[in-house]
């Protein structure tokens, strides 16, 4: 159990440090930019496009696991302290099936859209050329099938008590 | 039945104003009250490039495409709606992008229905003008200026020695205000529609040509396919309403009473162009040709050449039925009919 | 009438969800795909699922969140908050209450760096209150003071919220940026009135620095201000890129967020380890931001595909003589539901519902949209759920209980009303700024 915790909160780790990457990368890129334009006279074509589709995607969706992990979603908590702990059980067991219900499907859908859009080699125009978009579309698939796998641990977490959820966080 | 028809400009413009209540009225009419569509404006359902993808999986019903925000979705009709038609007749182009779709273009219609949808209602923009903070007359002026210009136009705008940039339209607004943008190319319309008038105050009077960039009626192909006889007719006889008023209306007579306004309201001044800048752009699209065809191969047309050719011999017999039609949003609505949607067999879509 | 309940029972099963503590973007999504299920079919439902979560973060627009974001954490992380704090507190400890009052100028200067008021919240939380409680300073005030004046940082330009707003109601970023301004300032202005006003009247509050203590500050002012050099040099790179073309607000993020690495590595205050901390604050709030948001926008489909919008409009239409008697009954709204949902959840569920209504009675979108952060970051300090009082709370731990903090708040919330029926009454004070610009 612990082995798979660690395992997963790896990936979820190297998933976030892309995403990481990816946001030092659009605040670069799109001051090098400005930069070129302003001083150059030659913008770097397709920056807003790469930008908004490459960067972009990755930092939306990549940290999801980790995020997932930490338990850092935006939620609130209106009746839940009011509960007693049978119930409060019963009713994280259902939202944790629920979120899995809901990210399962999410991956089942952005799998299909990626794999159309592989097939078909989507671009977007940029000035110059075609930009392809296709290859970031995996990266909903791939962060869903990542936070799924975290939202499962933690329900089978749930009815094992002894293990601490964050033991892979621990260094 | 009451499909919905989900419109990603603001319920403000034209299309969602006039041109789409005209057509429902019409479809509702002929279809005895039959087919009622509904209109849900401003990106409710599906912004610019998703409603391809939105009408296919029947999400929406209808909606407003630009075929070159999805170029690998509809090559055929991306490379169609790639060319800069010299000139400044938008008359003539949507009705000889119409007739190239749907009568000289297996491919075009093929591409649509791999994409589970029908293109109807397609319109040309008017002519795009150069615009600019400072007077630009000569291919001297225009060196280094930085201008917004998007597709073809950038192109032309590289070949006349400035600086193409793609900036989003509000953004094109705040840069344009405080000097990081010179110019843009666009529609004179936008002047008043998007308030550029303030600040690009100089119009060079020349055409750049015209583009067709959007597909104004696109609509889910099984729900067309399982309409009866009557109401295909229907929508085909809407499709050529929506071509025919949404290009004079708002493309011809808009275009132009609202630039009379800027005129009069902002000061905007007209420039007359030198020679040697109208020589570029009568030589671009000749210039323009390589990079197209080599475009349409890149996403796939079989033939770009031919479909070029076509498309261009199609708008030379549409010049002289625009010079009939003139302004006459009924008379476009009628030649579209008989030239193009009466001699297409819905069942073949 | 079937669409409206249709709506209703939406809202209540997604209210519902999330009082079980359901993330708010799976509880919008679960609503929105079943709903959609339920109207059309599950085909139409789930090709929502496949199209909505790319198209959404593809967004050049949004950029500004993960920039904003990673220019606070910048110049957090560079010490730019510590030498404001610093600068503020020789500056003003001589007035009454004078270690609050320079908390809450510290953060309105920080609002100016910082895209969130969690943020900037965390950030002052950390470098005033442990001083002001050494100082003898009553608790509620010490962190009432840090946990409302973070609410700035939504105001001051830059802001996540003002930018979010702006993307859904389609209206002028820069504009409404502009316009947080002087409604920023008037709050944080008011704020310092009643501390110093409290504090008057109740020195027991906030004890006076000894005479001798004054006389050494006094010293050190000047160069305690030089210390803050970065941040003017910041803001004022900003501006001067925005006004001299150089950048579109969209790109001042990323500019202004280099522009503070910049200067930090100027300053030789940063590490690698440093940007690494701020890049994954900034990424891990970033994703927790669109999680919610495309399960938004998919309800936001849902409200319109099912005609509930349009049928809020006609309502609205129908009884709105008054517009004020519509904002007033929106304030009511606004507050209950700040009493329980976080920010963004209340931004992001409202919008597709208020701003059709908003724009049928054609009441000043920039105007509503600092109405409406107002309204989110006033929730940010009432209870029950007051997410920069936890913030607060986990900065102080065992030292301060929930309910001092919250009592605390109690006397920034009575500004409020003030602010409040100001900015609601007089349109002018927000639009004055975006005006001019035009
Ligand atoms: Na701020
Ligand atoms: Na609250």
């Amino acid at each position: 159990m612990d082995r798979l915790n660690q395992a997963l909160s790896r990936v979820a780790d190297a998933l976030f440090y892309v995403a990481l990457l990816a946001g030092g990368l659009m605040m670069l890129h799109i001051t090098v930019d400005v930069i070129a334009r302003t001083v150059f006279h030659h913008p770097l074509p397709g920056t807003g496009e790469i930008t908004a589709s490459y960067y972009m995607i990755a930092a939306a969706f990549l940290p999801l696991a980790r995020v997932t992990l930490w338990d850092e979603h935006v939620s609130a908590d209106i009746f839940v302290s009011a509960m007693s702990p049978r119930s409060r059980r019963i009713s994280e067991v259902f939202v944790d099936l629920l979120s899995i219900a809901y990210v399962s499907a999410f991956v089942w859908q952005t799998w299909l859209s990626a794999l159309s859009k592989t097939r078909r080699a989507e671009v977007w125009e940029i000035f110059g050329g075609y930009l392809p978009i296709w290859p970031t579309r995996w990266l909903l698939p791939v962060a869903g099938v990542a936070m799924v796998l975290v939202l499962i641990l933690k329900l089978v977490q749930r009815f094992t008590p002894k293990t601490n959820p964050m033991a892979g966080e621990a260094d | 039945e009451t499909p919905i028809y989900g419109s990603w400009p603001p319920a403000s413009d034209y299309l969602n104003t006039d041109t789409l209540p005209a057509a429902f009225a019409q479809i509702d009419a002929d279809t005895d009250g039959a087919i009622q569509w509904e209109l849900i404006a401003g990106g409710q359902l599906s912004d610019a490039r998703g409603s391809l993808a939105a009408v296919g999986d029947n999400l929406m019903q209808g909606g407003l495409i630009i075929p070159v925000y999805t170029p690998e979705a509809m090559p055929s009709l991306t490379l169609l709606y790639s060319i800069v038609v010299p000139g400044d007749d938008p008359v003539a182009v949507a009705g000889a992008a119409a007739q190239t779709i749907f009568l000289d273009c297996p491919s075009c219609l093929d591409e649509a229905k791999d994409n589970q949808a029908l293109p109807l209602g397609g319109f040309a923009s008017a002519s795009y003008r150069l615009m600019c903070t400072r007077p630009v007359a000569t291919m001297q002026d225009l060196a280094g200026m930085r201008v917004r210009a998007t597709g073809g136009y950038g192109e032309m705008a590289a070949l006349g020695g400035a600086t193409p940039m793609s900036v989003t339209l509000p953004e094109g607004v705040s840069l344009l205000q405080r000097g990081g943008l010179d110019c843009l190319m666009a529609a004179r319309e936008w002047l008043q529609t998007y308030g550029y008038g303030e600040y690009a105050k100089y119009v060079t009077d020349l055409p750049l040509g015209v583009a067709a960039p959007a597909v104004g009626f696109l609509i889910n192909r099984d729900m067309f396919l399982d309409m009866t006889p009557d109401q295909q007719a229907a929508h085909l006889r809407a499709s050529a309403l929506i071509t025919a008023q949404h290009t004079i209306g708002n493309y011809v007579l808009r275009d132009q009473s609202s630039f009379e306004a800027q005129q009069a309201d902002q000061g905007v001044k007209l420039v007359e162009p030198g020679a040697d800048l109208i020589a570029m752009v009568d030589g671009f699209a000749e210039t323009d040709r390589a990079r197209l065809i080599e475009n349409g191969k890149t996403l796939g047309v079989a033939d770009p050449a031919a479909l070029i050719d076509t498309y261009l011999a199609n708008v030379e017999k549409w010049r002289s039925l625009s010079a009939e039609v003139g302004t006459d949003v009924d008379a476009f609505a009628a030649a579209l009919w008989d030239e193009v949607f009466s001699k297409v067999d819905p069942g073949a879509l | 009438m079937d669409s409206l309940i249709f709506g209703l029972v939406t809202l209540a099963i997604l209210l519902t969800l999330i009082g079980l503590r359901t993330p708010i973007g799976v509880a919008l999504g679960v609503v929105s795909v079943c709903g959609l299920a339920y109207v059309r079919n599950w085909p139409i439902a789930l090709s929502i699922l496949r199209e909505t979560p790319f198209s959404f973060a593809a967004s050049w627009d949004l950029t500004a969140i993960p920039m904003f974001l990673l220019m606070g954490a910048i110049a957090n992380q560079s010490g730019i908050s510590s030498a404001l704090f610093r600068a503020a507190r020789l500056w003003f400890s001589a007035l009454p209450g004078g270690l609050a009052v320079a908390a809450n100028m510290a953060s309105a200067g920080f609002a100016a760096a910082c895209g969130s008021s969690l943020a900037s919240a965390a950030a002052m939380g950390r470098l005033a209150i442990p001083e002001m409680l050494r100082a003898g300073y009553d608790k509620g005030l010490a962190t009432g003071v840090i946990a409302s004046a973070g609410t700035l940082s939504a105001l001051i330009p830059p802001s996540i919220l003002l930018v979010l707003y702006g993307v859904f109601a389609e209206v002028s970023i820069s504009r409404l940026l502009i316009a947080g301004v002087i409604p920023g300032l008037l709050t944080g202005a008011a704020y310092v009135v009643m501390i110093i006003l409290r504090c008057k009247m109740n020195p027991a509050l906030a004890p006076r620095l000894a005479a001798t203590d004054l006389a050494t500050l006094k010293q050190d002012r000047l160069s305690a201000l030089r210390e803050t050099w970065p941040l003017a040099l910041l803001i004022l790179g900003i501006i001067g890129g925005l006004y001299g073309g150089i950048v579109t607000p969209t790109e001042a993020g990323a500019v202004g967020a280099a522009l503070a690495l910049a200067i930090a590595v100027l300053q030789r205050r940063m590490t690698a380890g440093r940007l690494v901390e701020a890049l994954k604050e900034t990424m891990s709030v970033t994703a927790q931001i669109f999680f919610v948001g495309m399960g938004a926008v998919m309800y936001t489909r849902l409200l319109s595909l099912t005609g509930v919008s349009a049928l809020l409009v006609d309502l609205v239409g129908a009884w709105a003589g008054d517009p004020l008697l519509v904002v007033i009954a929106l304030s009511v709204v606004f507050l209950v539901l700040g009493m329980f949902l976080d920010p963004l959840g209340i931004m992001l569920i409202t919008m597709p519902v208020f701003l059709p209504m908003m724009k049928a009675l054609d009441l000043d979108l920039i105007w509503f949209g600092i109405i409406v952060v107002k309204y989110i970051e006033i929730g940010m300090i009432t209870p029950p759920m007051g997410m920069n009082v936890f913030v607060v709370k986990s900065v102080v731990g065992n030292q301060v209980p929930m309910w001092t903090i919250f009592r605390g708040v109690g006397w920034f919330l009575l500004c409020e009303v003030v602010v409040m029926t100001l900015l609601i009454a007089f349109p002018g004070i927000t639009l004055f700024l975006p005006d001019l610009m035009q």
